[in-house]
């Protein structure tokens, strides 16, 4: 992690998205004649939607790591990669809202099951962060966390194929990208998203283990009675 | 240091001359605090052990660790010569529990209570009448055996728990504040069963947490003090006090 | 130690105590039966058979899956009472099995609210037909392994949490469900004879389809509570 000190990632990740801005602003053409312009907001909701999904599973890896270690820093990890892939599974259901709108006319449909998906997991992880917001005790939040962790973790998949396996979806698997500009500015922007994404869940991180050592040094301070 | 196997059939061989429990190097969080800071502490075989120490020193968490209720971050507990995290079902058959929640259902009557008991513990069904009657006349709740415990007074379910703990015939017997919640008349009748409990043999022993000086002090065999989640004095005969509590007994540094 | 004559065990125990409080299947029931009433407000008498036959089953699902997490919290809230769970945690039997015994006591509950629920619902909306009634009866108790086995390890860990932590239950353990519910909803179109939601969810599954999902479900979220549970109680 010395070699790679935060502020220098979360630049390069800022960069790389300023980079795919300006890539899908004056580079990448637009006159695809199926989907029409609005396509262009691929290239932030798609990341954003691979990334959320990253962030879950590694979230449920750490939490049962958790549950076989009680190491405080491991619930710590896995809690920032929620929060971060909340973030990211919120900016994948706003982006992905506003192409429906340009695209089917519609902000939302009750029958796609992709976006049931997406909406099911953003109100499991929701209720991760609830549940974390009603406990004090950092060992009995450590311990539930991470029970529920690993349970939504497992139930990833099964919302993924009881509602894509059996239902049928009008939303496209990936956009047909037919030109060279097209396929870069693709890579740039996944590329871009996946270090910004990981910058935050490093800071997320930093911002808990501070705090949990604060509250650790102030408790040691009172007992010393100074 | 022997390798973990031999030790462990060492363990074996000599059960009766392992310590009733030993604690080394124990800690405890609760939120951002050490409630245990590294406790270590021998408790021997036989004999009445007394905790005593002030409010929010440990006593209770301590209490909770040695009935493998509660978990705890570092540190080894043995128990009657198993190991707490290891053979967590070895020592509890083994335990007889008495802590501020009564363990009863308020629902059931008090004998149902302690057949429910009887069979966490598995005691067979021809054992089961027999030692219940018994425990009941004991402590004089043979009337009341067919009564809800929820319509128990406080007194009444603190000597059903006491019954209850009895029940597996324990060789370890932890009471956390038993004598809280009896009338006179009770708190004579258990400090006579807990001296007979340990007296009659079968190198039994009682770990008891209490602020009531009194009683301790009759009944103690050994005791330690806790303050601040460590042993503050220790002693094995009779009752230890820090010496501006002014009481007499053998002290050493914990 | 042998562990099916302890599951028994406490499994009759937990029906016994159920029998004398009269507690968690008539609040479920209660509960349910808000939720059917409300939503019968919304049956046109005029025009309305095919409005509350295609909207009826969602509300009647939606009902069990609610009144579902008040039986669960109950049932916990019991144990913690009197601090009969410590007693159970510091006895030498496995707390898988005692496990267990929750999962199967609180399935037999909700799956007497279900078969009560089913008439209330022919009484509100229309009744089931009686050749349909084995095969619902099924799916329902399938469903509520799954559900309760979920349920249980969350309950044991939000009814320690401040005022009995109910709302959490229920928003931890409702979306996990949603997956599972809705393949129910489309296997209900079948056992109702109806659309249901005007095919929004799409048609009924093959048989075996369905019976295999359901059992692979119910075998995950027991695995997983299973191995779970232990480590919520310590």
């Amino acid at each position: 992690m010395r070699l790679f000190p935060l502020p220098l990632h979360l630049t390069l990740g800022w960069a790389g998205v300023l980079a795919t801005l300006g890539l899908v602003g004056f580079y990448v053409p637009t006159a695809d004649k199926t989907i029409g312009e609005s396509y262009l907001i691929f290239f932030f909701h798609f990341p954003s939607a691979v990334n959320c999904l990253n962030l879950f599973v590694i979230a449920g890896v750490v939490s049962g790591l958790y549950l076989a270690r009680s190491s405080p820093r491991l619930d710590l990890w896995a809690a920032s990669a929620i929060e971060v892939g909340l973030l990211a599974c919120t900016i994948t259901l706003v982006t992905g809202s506003i192409w429906a709108r340009a695209a089917w006319g519609i902000f939302w449909d009750v029958r796609d099951p992709r976006l049931m998906t997406v909406a099911i997991m953003w109100l499991t992880y929701a209720g991760y962060l609830a549940l974390r917001g009603t406990m004090d005790e950092p060992v009995k939040k450590a311990l539930f966390s991470g029970v529920f962790g690993v349970i939504a973790a497992i139930n990833v998949p099964i919302v993924y194929f009881a509602i894509q396996f059996f239902g049928q979806s009008h939303h496209p698997m990936n956009v047909d990208l037919t030109q060279f500009e097209m396929r870069l500015t693709e890579a740039v922007g996944a590329t871009a998203f996946l270090v910004l994404y990981t910058a935050f869940w490093r800071m997320r991180f930093r911002v808990h283990w501070s705090r949990h050592e604060l509250n650790r040094m102030e408790s040691a301070f009172h007992r010393s009675g100074i | 240091m022997l390798p973990r196997e031999a030790r462990e059939s060492v363990g074996e061989v000599n059960c009766l001359a392992s310590p009733a429990a030993r604690l080394d190097k124990v800690r405890k969080r609760f939120g951002y605090r050490d409630v245990l800071r590294g406790i270590s502490l021998e408790i021997p075989r036989g004999g009445c052990f007394v905790l005593t120490g002030p409010n929010g020193a440990g006593k209770s968490t301590l209490v909770r660790i040695l009935s493998t209720q509660w978990s705890f971050a570092e540190g080894t507990v043995e128990v009657l010569g198993s190991n707490v995290k290891r053979e967590p079902a070895r020592v509890r058959s083994r335990l007889g529990i008495v802590l501020h929640e009564s363990f009863l259902r308020r629902e059931l009557t008090l004998e149902e209570n302690l057949h429910f008991a009887a069979a966490l513990f598995s005691i067979p069904r021809s054992d089961q009448d027999e030692r219940i009657a018994r425990l009941l006349d004991t402590f004089g709740l043979t009337r009341r055996r067919r009564d809800t415990v929820g319509t128990f007074s406080q007194g009444m379910i603190k000597r059903a728990s006491l019954a209850r703990s009895l029940l597996n015939e324990p060789e370890l017997w932890i009471l956390d504040e038993p004598f809280s919640g009896l009338d006179p008349a009770g708190q004579e009748l258990l400090a006579k069963v807990i001296g007979d409990f340990h007296q009659e043999g079968g190198n039994r022993t009682v770990v008891l947490v209490t602020h009531q000086l009194e009683i301790g002090r009759s009944l103690a065999t050994g005791s330690a003090q806790i303050t601040d989640g460590r042993v503050s004095h220790l002693s094995l005969a009779g009752l230890a006090l820090s010496s501006h509590s002014g009481a007499p007994g053998e002290e050493a540094e914990g | 130690m042998k562990a099916l004559p302890i599951f028994f065990k406490l499994l009759g125990w937990d029906i016994l105590r159920e029998i004398r409080r009269r507690e968690t299947i008539p609040n479920m029931l209660l509960f349910a039966l808000l939720v059917l009433f409300v939503a019968s407000v919304g049956v046109d008498r005029d025009s309305g058979v095919k409005i509350s036959s295609s909207v009826g089953p969602v509300f009647f699902w939606v009902a069990i899956l609610f009144a579902g997490t008040v039986g669960l919290s109950q049932s916990f809230a019991a144990e913690r009472e009197g601090g009969v769970l410590g007693g159970i945690v510091t006895s030498p039997i496995d707390l898988g099995t005692f496990y267990l015994a929750k999962v199967a006591a609180t399935t037999l509950y909700v799956v007497v609210l279900e078969i009560a629920l089913l008439f209330v619902y022919g009484f509100f909306f229309s009744f089931v037909p009686a050749s349909q009634l084995g095969g619902l009866i099924g799916a329902m108790s399938l469903f509520t392994v799954g559900y309760m086995g979920a349920g249980v390890v969350l309950a044991a860990m939000t009814t320690t949490l401040r005022g009995g932590g109910e709302v959490v239950l229920r928003i931890l353990l409702v979306p996990l469900m949603i997956p599972f519910l809705w393949v129910i909803l489309r296997q209900s179109g079948l056992f109702f004879q109806t659309e249901i939601a005007g095919g929004a969810l799409g048609g009924p599954l093959r048989q075996s389809h369905f019976f295999t999902f359901c059992v692979a479900l119910d075998a995950i979220y027991l695995t997983v509570g299973y191995l779970l549970f232990p480590k919520v109680l310590e």
